[in-house]
């Protein structure tokens, strides 16, 4: 397990420089000039300015340079400074992060409840009336964007029934609306899979055992079905970070959270190359250390998988 | 086959007596056709993909008569003197902060929303479809290179490579277009080089090469048929999720912008309104949650159509 988790640390670096070089490239493919949307004739500064700016910024130098410099200054933790403002990209980061966590936790923990209670329902009363309702929401949740949710939820409980407010934060309250419009499309994935896993634990041959040797019902139901159902459910795991994280993107600028899905697109409509390129980096970068949690989450859940 | 023929086999498998060996009647009866008609023949058999398609098919037809029901003006031009009506006969869908009537806002909108939708499945369908092909048919070091290249790109979500793309491209629809459409092409070119790589080792492949077919040929007329099933299915699924995410990022004001009446920019309108007027987010977002659950009913019934032993 040991060797194992060190292996696949050593096989994130190449993962990372892969990333990195991609987010890089693609910025830097960008067919305007990065600096026009801050400086430029238009706004009064003069060609010798906009040259200086250049220069001070490295713009000059030829691509392979600034990626070495965007690489070595992102491992000492300097993700530059933004166009707007000059402030330091990672500090803007670290002060959106807190929300954004919160939020994850929040829209995982809403998930996983919604998704996995559903799913086992669904699976323990096959063909009835909760198996039913649980396909029926996991399909029409898959198909309502959550944008779309989240604006409906405002409307419903803020707007018309005044159990929350439209804007300002109240605390963990706050959380309830936006935790619930980020699950809705994994949450619907989710029951599925949960019920899927479930029903095929269901037939395996140590259930009965479990069963004949007279073991009580419910205790067959946790320990032996639904533990063993799980290990597909924790695959989804991965898959459901990114799901997640998109939800996030949208969500956070419909309730208007100061996070760090808000930062990306506020930054993208400023045009701030350093904040894009920055945070872009910094998530993605965040994505590959959730999933390899994930991936050695498998060990502890299935010990039948074994490390050699 | 031609229709004679196949009429011939059926009839002659009906004869021999194929329900009494206890196959499942859906199967004796179209024993003989070809697949792809095998699973037309199950699709149209499946009353929510029918109903999935029928649905879809009334979208396409409303929203390409849009312009004769409401003309452009109608929807764009502002007035004072229908400002945030609530639904009525007049205006079904009432009307927004700038008075224009929001049925020929929406009707308009899916004009933009699903060709935005099939825009971006075809830009990741087609790049996915020739690296896939390619990495699966040439192996060796070229395949290595891909799939090194398309593990790097799965290693970032989707919708942060999107943004990286809008970020270098700037704001509008074309750009968010093609950013998620670039940013769907390693899923694709996933799928379709599994697809391959299986189908490349079938016996029919292996006598076409010794016949002599050249390797256009193998892969266009043996393979590519061959593995077409699967990717249909994801393609289908995944124009759900692409409308999904462009008038999510419309919304964001990264994409469609006013006075565009694509639904996620319709939706973002909404959002400021919506104190005053349900009806203004109301109305799109419901628009854009009918055609993806149209969609995904088609894609399902696809599903079950293509490889029935999935069926649940």
């Amino acid at each position: 397990m040991l060797v194992y988790t060190f292996r696949r640390l050593l096989l994130i670096l190449p993962t990372l420089l892969g990333v990195s070089l991609v987010i890089f490239a693609i910025l830097a493919l960008s067919p305007g000039d990065p600096l026009a949307a801050v400086v430029s004739e238009e706004y009064g500064n003069t060609a010798e300015d906009i040259e200086r700016i250049r220069e001070q910024l490295h713009l000059n130098d030829p691509l392979h340079v600034q990626y070495l410099n965007f690489l070595w200054d992102a491992l000492r933790g300097d993700l530059g400074t933004s166009f707007r403002g000059g402030s330091s990209v990672l500090n803007d980061i670290m002060a959106r992060l807190p929300s954004t966590i919160q939020l994850a936790i929040a829209g995982l923990i809403a998930t996983m409840l919604l998704g996995v209670s559903a799913g086992v329902l669904a699976a323990l009363y096959r063909g009835g009336l909760p198996d039913k309702l649980t396909m029926l929401f996991a399909f029409v949740g898959v198909s309502i964007p959550s944008v779309y949710a989240a604006l409906l939820l405002l409307l419903i409980f803020a707007v018309e029934l005044r159990w929350f407010k439209v804007v300002g934060d109240e605390g963990l309250k706050s959380l309830i609306l936006p935790a619930a419009a980020m699950a809705l499309i994994p949450a619907g994935v989710l029951a599925r899979l949960t019920r899927a896993s479930m029903l095929e634990v269901m037939e395996e041959d140590y259930v009965r055992t479990a069963r004949a040797k007279g073991i009580r019902e419910a205790l067959v139901t946790v320990m032996h079905i639904f533990r063993n159902a799980l290990i597909p459910i924790v695959t989804y795991l991965g898959l459901l970070a990114g799901s997640l994280l998109s939800g996030q993107v949208f969500v956070e600028n419909v309730f208007g959270r100061p996070g760090l899905g808000r930062f990306l697109v506020d930054s993208i409509s400023a045009r701030d190359y350093p904040q894009i390129r920055g945070g872009i980096l910094f998530v993605a970068v965040g994505y590959v250390f959730v999933n390899l949690i994930v991936d050695l989450l498998y060990g502890v859940i299935d010990p039948r998988i074994t490390y050699e | 086959m031609r229709p004679t023929d196949s009429q011939a086999a059926k009839g002659s498998t009906a004869a021999s007596g194929g329900p009494d060996i206890g196959q499942p009647a859906d199967d004796w009866l179209v024993v003989g056709r070809s697949p792809v008609r095998r699973a037309a023949a199950r699709f149209f058999r499946d009353p929510l993909a029918v109903t999935g398609l029928t649905i879809m098919a009334l979208i396409i037809l409303i929203t390409l008569f849009a312009p004769q029901i409401y003309s452009w003006d109608e929807i764009i031009n502002v007035s004072n003197a229908t400002k945030l009506l609530s639904p009525s006969a007049a205006h079904p869908f009432g009307t927004d902060n700038l008075g224009r009537d929001q049925l020929g806002r929406v009707l308009w909108g899916g004009r933009e929303s699903l060709r935005a939708g099939y825009l971006v499945v075809l830009i990741g369908l087609g790049g996915g479809t020739i690296l896939g092909l390619i990495s699966g048919f040439a192996g060796g070091w070229v395949d290595n290179l891909i799939q090194r290249f398309v593990d790097v790109l799965l290693a970032i979500p989707g919708i942060l490579l999107a943004l990286s793309v809008v970020g270098a491209l700037g704001p509008g629809l074309v750009q968010v277009m093609l950013a998620v459409g670039l940013a769907n092409i390693p899923d694709y070119t996933r799928l379709i080089r599994g697809s391959v790589l299986e189908a490349k080792e079938n016996e029919y492949v292996r006598a076409a090469r010794v016949l002599g077919a050249s390797n256009r040929r193998i892969m266009f007329r043996h393979i590519l048929p061959n593995v077409i099933g699967p990717i249909l299915v994801y393609a289908t699924l995944g124009l759900g999720i692409a409308i999904m995410i462009t008038a999510g990022l419309s919304y964001l004001g990264l994409g469609a912008q006013p006075p565009s009446p694509e639904w996620g920019a319709m939706l973002n309108q909404g959002r400021q309104f919506m104190r005053h007027a349900w009806w203004m987010p109301v109305f799109p977002g419901l628009a854009i949650v009918i055609a993806v659950l149209s969609i995904n009913l088609i894609g399902d019934g696809l599903q079950d159509a293509i490889n029935p032993k999935l069926r649940k």
